[in-house]
């Protein structure tokens, strides 16, 4: 099925990769039907793109490639919203931005829990205040940082 | 708005499936309990707010903007997995 946006044009969606979000997303509670596509342009992101607004396309990355510590709890009721039990394997997807400095950040405190068996999807929030919406995953010093510990590796 | 004045203890009703309960009053702090279907989503207000900031900033983030971040990342070697 093909997915018209603003940004990235005409984006061929397979079903495997439609997202169902029962209650939306923040702010856009009216959202329910996503894709969640790859693009190899911007691997390791994926783009979750509404079905129905061109101006919609969220980037997200995999949560264990912004913080290996980080193991949101789903509580029962989020898991019952996505047709799961808390103890069901669930995938854990970060919403990313790029703000006005260039930095890569992640909202780390509102995580999007899949179900990959039911397909359906659910922003969480956390309660727990460690976690903050703009977390900065990387930025051209960090990256400049990570080339020389590599050098000298 | 409707303005009510309640006690600890006490409830708020609204409709047939959201209570709002009173737990406890304490200097200038209130303690709330919310009873709420699940298709009802309860946030402090900031925090919903923050995130509804969050997510239209990410819903506009440049694939331009995108592709330059996914290259630093993939330099990182944060790719594995």
């Amino acid at each position: 099925m093909r997915i018209q946006t603003r940004t990235l044009g005409a984006v061929e969606a397979t079903p495997e990769s439609f997202v169902t979000f029962p209650d939306g997303l923040v702010g856009y509670e009216n959202e329910r039907e996503f894709a969640l596509v790859a693009s190899a342009d911007h691997a390791p992101f994926r783009w979750l793109l509404s079905f129905t607004d061109p101006d919609i396309a969220f980037p997200l990355l995999p949560a264990h490639l912004v913080a290996d510590e980080y193991r949101p709890a789903l509580g029962a009721s989020d898991a019952r919203a996505i047709g799961a039990v808390a103890s069901d394997p669930t995938e854990v997807w970060i919403l990313a931005t790029v703000d006005a400095e260039g930095r890569l950040t992640a909202n780390l405190r509102a995580p999007i829990v899949l179900n990959p068996a039911s397909r359906l999807a659910r922003q969480v929030v956390l309660s727990d205040g460690r976690w903050t919406v703009d977390h900065v995953v990387g930025s051209k010093t960090e990256s400049a940082a990570g080339e020389r510990t590599r050098q000298a590796a | 708005m409707l303005v009510l004045g309640r006690r600890s203890g006490e409830n708020i009703r609204i409709g047939d499936d959201i209570k709002v309960i009173v737990l406890e009053v304490r200097g200038g702090q209130i303690k709330l309990g919310i009873e709420a279907p699940l298709d009802v989503q309860v946030h402090r207000e900031e925090i919903y707010e923050r995130i509804q900031r969050q997510n239209r900033r990410a819903a506009g983030t440049t694939p331009d903007d995108l592709r330059e971040a996914a290259r630093v990342l993939r330099r990182n070697g944060r790719l594995q997995g």
